[in-house]
């Protein structure tokens, strides 16, 4: 985990050449929505450049209020928070310029795409951010064209939100950010009310983004897709602080870990005439061994 | 569209007043709306957007929510005053005038250019008198007192009915101020003395009582779940200053409309000069007092009331007045019994009996009456009433607002005549025809001018039938309405037609039935051009076009937030009446479903603000700063510009065929 300390040269040096490394520095971050509700307690990470990361966490461990802190749409009670080296506060959004510089450089994909989809038709939808951003009218004309074509949604252009299905919004959504050309994408529960193919279609654009130089944050409690879209994993708790931070593999591996954060629980099930319970997720393949004798239950995973 | 038609529904049609009272409303209007802007972009900022639009949204799919009262019909809210209570004056003026606009533009109710007065009426005068009212009513008490939503509800009585009383004036003061030569009225034909009882007593009997049912309900509900009211954290030197701007506020814009209203009779300088000597006498002592009645009784709190009781003494206003006070009273005994009572739940809705008592259930555990293959408990209703009852009423509504917005994108995307031309062009041109059609009142013009109507539909493949129908069940069911007592001899003389009584003689005359087909007809042509307008063309294009007329792009913004939000929120309700629906069985008693039809709307009310802040989160992600940037409509073709100037053409040969004839 980064630490950051005053005084030392190295570590002000460090600070110098954080644009180059990190994407997203947090540090110390405290956050809640109402008093004495707290959605993060002094919570420090560091997300570098290009890196592909999960948060881990049951519902209302506070994966969401992380995203948007890192996102500044919500600022921290107490703590800082950085984006490509620049610090995020409620000062620099005063600043139009600094404003847009973030959030063309940060996308965020909300996990409703419903509330993402407020404008009247597909197109408007798409050109939303760009024009936001004052970019030249032709300019935003061609990434509309583009980015629809990339994702498939071309003929959709035209098309009320409302009419569309539960995949074609998040395509329209992730059309709508994409277009900004974000260098790091947050995405907040993505498969979540997806269909199997929608969901895999989405695992691999994850990836392929990833490939092409982005930074990925997905918060998720769907196991089963995070060896695919994050090589490491930090896991939030029911606390609101982070308890891991390590290779997905490993952290998957932890049984205890996740069964401490709630992430998977003790399944009961029948295999014959046999009645047991061991830890389990939904998501991978579910595969053990019984001994029929002892009733000891051995995973494989 | 039953919905949109209901009789104490209070939208005023295009047509039904003239262009120089719509003028004059939105003049009225236009500081309203610049002080109510100007207030949210202090008070809230950036986020007034998707506040406003969702809010908006959240007044249109109220206004379907239909709840049932004596004597088997069902009115509706409107939410004016609950908006305000919950959000503010600024917001409710704002997120009404949305809505009303929505209305008009896409659902065909309350006319387009009759929109400044509509949004006077229910916009303004609604939401800021019903406000005033629960501020004095409320004082000092904290949040969740009963004297606090006593104090919505009687604020949401006081209000509907203003608003109420102020369309029977807008309507009531046309024919006094605008009528041709031979005394027959070019608008709405009936004085104050007609107006004002007939749409005053429905308001006070039924829709008024309804929406201070409702409006309690629902400020009940939003305690209850713990959002916080507009005015409950502010310090009292910050209300204070608020209320006095507010008063100010409303004396500008009255002023204004005061002032404003004698221009149209300038506009109309030759019919002024073809009246009789004697005549030029009545009406110069008649139209200066009707209009300094408005002017010096304005508004005054509970006086305007007893004002008109004292200036005219005529039993007609004494009548409504009494029945006003009345109610009043009747009102707040009965809300105030509603609220003692609020602790017995009827247990229509929750069918199942309670778990038994000595059964303790752990958590994940099956209650054993669970287990029970058939639930006996269950009390066996049987269908007992007849016809659909509100539940099925309000499904209905809120699926016809729905399948709308869906139908009418079907005859935009088809290959036709209006369908290729630019939105702003066609707006030009059908709100000009749409102008016309007020000034004409020769037969033969406008019939001509509804015949250029069909054949527009038919060359830009709008079914006839479906045009026809759509105009011609709904128009002669609000005008018609409100023209029928002029068929009378008692209103208008003439040669009786058909004599319904002998003795006293009361007969359908033919001036009186020349004077009630002549306005039906006027109104469905104007309705026919309008529909059109909505038929042929996208919504989005619809909204962008719009900005031809001046429209500021946050307006078109705000509003189509809305429209888009308006199916996430129809989606909602519509599930909550079928989750009802669903759990009930049979009809169920009135006082429960008014019940029912609060807490759905306190349940939306609560989405509604989630909803609001997680939209904001979504725009302000994608680089939102409070300024509207609209993607730019293309540029005009040749196709355009011929179809202005043969647009043109027609309204010549309307205005000479009107002169030459």
């Amino acid at each position: 985990m980064h630490k950051l300390a005053g005084g030392d040269s190295r570590v002000a040096a460090d600070l110098n050449d954080a644009p180059a490394i990190h994407a997203i520095q947090l540090e110390g971050v405290s956050f809640g929505y109402a008093e004495g509700v707290p959605a993060l307690c002094d919570v420090t990470l560091a997300i570098a450049r290009g890196e592909k990361v999960a948060l881990l966490g049951a519902n209302g461990s506070g994966k969401s209020s992380l995203l948007k802190v890192m996102s500044g749409l919500v600022h921290p009670h107490s703590g800082f928070v950085r984006a490509f080296g620049d610090e995020i506060n409620e000062r620099v959004f005063r600043d139009r310029g600094s404003a847009h510089r973030l959030r063309r450089r940060i996308g965020f994909i909300f996990q409703n795409s419903d509330t993402q989809l407020f404008c009247a038709t597909v197109r408007e939808e798409i050109a939303f951010g760009p024009l936001q951003m004052d970019l030249d009218l032709g300019e935003v004309e061609r990434r509309i064209g583009d980015v629809a074509a990339m994702l498939g949604i071309g003929s959709l252009l035209d098309r009320a939100p409302f009419q569309l299905s539960g995949g074609e919004k998040k395509k329209v959504a992730l059309a709508s950010v994409l277009v900004m050309n974000p260098a790091a994408l947050l995405f907040d529960e993505p498969t979540s009310g997806l269909d199997p193919r929608s969901q895999r279609w989405l695992v691999e654009l994850i990836v392929s983004l990833h490939r092409a130089g982005k930074t990925i944050v997905t918060a998720t409690h769907d196991l089963g897709i995070v060896p695919e879209i994050a090589d490491r994993a930090i896991v939030m708790n029911e606390d609101h602080t982070i308890t891991a931070s390590g290779p997905a593999c490993e952290i998957l591996a932890d049984m205890d870990l996740l069964l401490r954060v709630n992430l998977i629980h003790e399944h009961a099930h029948r295999h014959g005439t046999l009645i047991h319970s061991h830890p389990h997720h939904h998501g991978g393949d579910h595969d053990h061994d019984h001994n029929q004798d002892t009733g000891i239950v051995t995973e494989n995973s | 569209m039953s919905l949109c038609y209901n009789p104490t529904y209070m939208h005023i049609p295009d047509s039904a007043i003239s262009p120089a009272t719509s003028l004059a409303a939105v003049a009225a209007m236009l500081p309203a709306w610049l002080a109510a802007g100007r207030r949210l972009r202090f008070g809230l900022g950036d986020r007034q957007v998707p506040l406003l639009a969702i809010g908006a949204a959240f007044c249109f799919t109220i206004m379907m929510f239909n709840i049932p009262v004596p004597g088997g019909t069902t009115v509706h809210p409107t939410g004016a005053v609950l908006l305000a209570v919950l959000l503010g004056p600024a917001a409710a003026i704002i997120g009404m005038t949305v809505a009303l606009a929505i209305q008009a533009l896409f659902f065909g109710d309350g006319g387009v250019l009759a929109l400044g007065a509509n949004a006077f009426t229910m916009a303004f005068a609604m939401p800021v008198c019903g406000y005033l009212v629960y501020r004095a009513v409320a004082g000092r008490s904290p949040q969740n007192s009963p004297r606090r939503s006593l104090a919505a509800g009687i604020g949401a009585y006081v209000g509907l009915n203003i608003a109420a009383l102020l369309t029977a004036v807008l309507l009531g003061i046309q024919p006094a101020l605008y009528h041709a030569a031979d005394g027959r009225a070019l608008f709405f034909p009936f004085g104050l003395k007609v107006a004002i009882p007939a749409i005053l007593t429905a308001h006070l009997l039924i829709a008024g009582i309804a929406e201070a049912v409702i409006t309690v309900a629902a400020v009940r509900y939003i305690n209850a779940i713990g959002i916080s009211m507009y005015d409950s954290g502010a310090d009292s030197s910050d209300l204070r200053y608020r209320g006095r701007g507010r008063m100010e506020l409303l004396w500008v814009a009255l002023g204004a409309l005061a002032a404003l209203s004698p221009l149209g009779i300038l506009a109309q300088g030759g019919a002024w000069g073809e009246w009789g000597a004697t005549e030029l006498q009545e009406r110069a002592g008649y139209i200066p007092a009707g209009l300094s009645r408005v002017e010096e009784h304005g508004w005054k709190g509970f006086n305007l009331l007893p004002g008109y009781l004292s200036d005219h003494g005529k039993w007609a206003y004494a009548g409504a007045a009494l029945i006003g006070i009345v109610l009043v009273t009747v009102c707040i005994v009965t809300v105030g019994r509603l609220l003692r009572r609020g602790g017995d739940s009827g247990n229509t809705v929750s069918g199942f009996g309670e778990p038994p008592e000595e059964t303790r259930v752990e958590p994940g555990d099956i209650p054993a009456w669970m287990l029970a293959a058939e639930d006996d408990s269950i009390a066996g209703v049987t269908e007992t009433g007849r016809g659909a009852d509100f539940v099925e009423r309000t499904l209905a509504g809120i699926a016809d607002a729905a399948r709308e917005s869906v139908v009418a994108e079907r005859w935009a995307r088809r290959d036709g005549l209006l369908q290729h031309l630019d939105a702003r062009v066609k707006i030009v041109g059908l709100c000009g025809l749409i102008l016309l059609t007020a000034f004409l009142h020769r037969p033969a013009a406008l019939v001509s001018l509804y015949a250029v109507a069909l054949l527009l539909a038919r060359f830009s493949r709008v079914p006839l039938g479906l045009m026809i129908r759509r105009v011609w069940l709904a128009v002669p069911l609000f005008v018609g309405m409100v023209t029928f007592p002029a068929v009378l001899n008692i209103v208008t003389p003439g040669r009786p037609l058909v004599v319904i009584f002998r003795e006293p003689f009361l007969a359908v005359t033919d001036a009186g039935l020349y004077t009630a087909l002549l306005l039906t007809f006027r109104v469905a042509v104007a309705v026919t051009f309008a529909t059109l307008l909505a038929l042929t063309t996208r919504w989005d294009d619809l909204l962008r076009g719009l900005r031809v007329l001046f429209v500021p792009k946050v307006f078109l913004v705000i509003v189509a937030m809305t429209y888009r939000y308006l199916a996430v929120l129809l989606q909602s309700a519509s599930e909550m009446f079928t989750a009802r629906k669903s759990r009930t069985l049979g009809r169920t008693a009135r006082r429960e479903s008014r019940r029912f039809v609060g807490g759905a709307i306190g349940a939306l009310f609560g989405k509604t603000v989630t909803l609001t802040e997680d939209v904001y989160a979504a725009m302000l992600s994608r680089g939102w700063s409070g300024e509207a940037r609209l993607l730019e409509p293309v540029r005009l073709r040749a196709a355009d510009a011929v179809w202005l100037v043969a647009m043109a053409g027609v309204a010549a040969a309307a205005i000479a065929g009107e002169i030459l004839a």
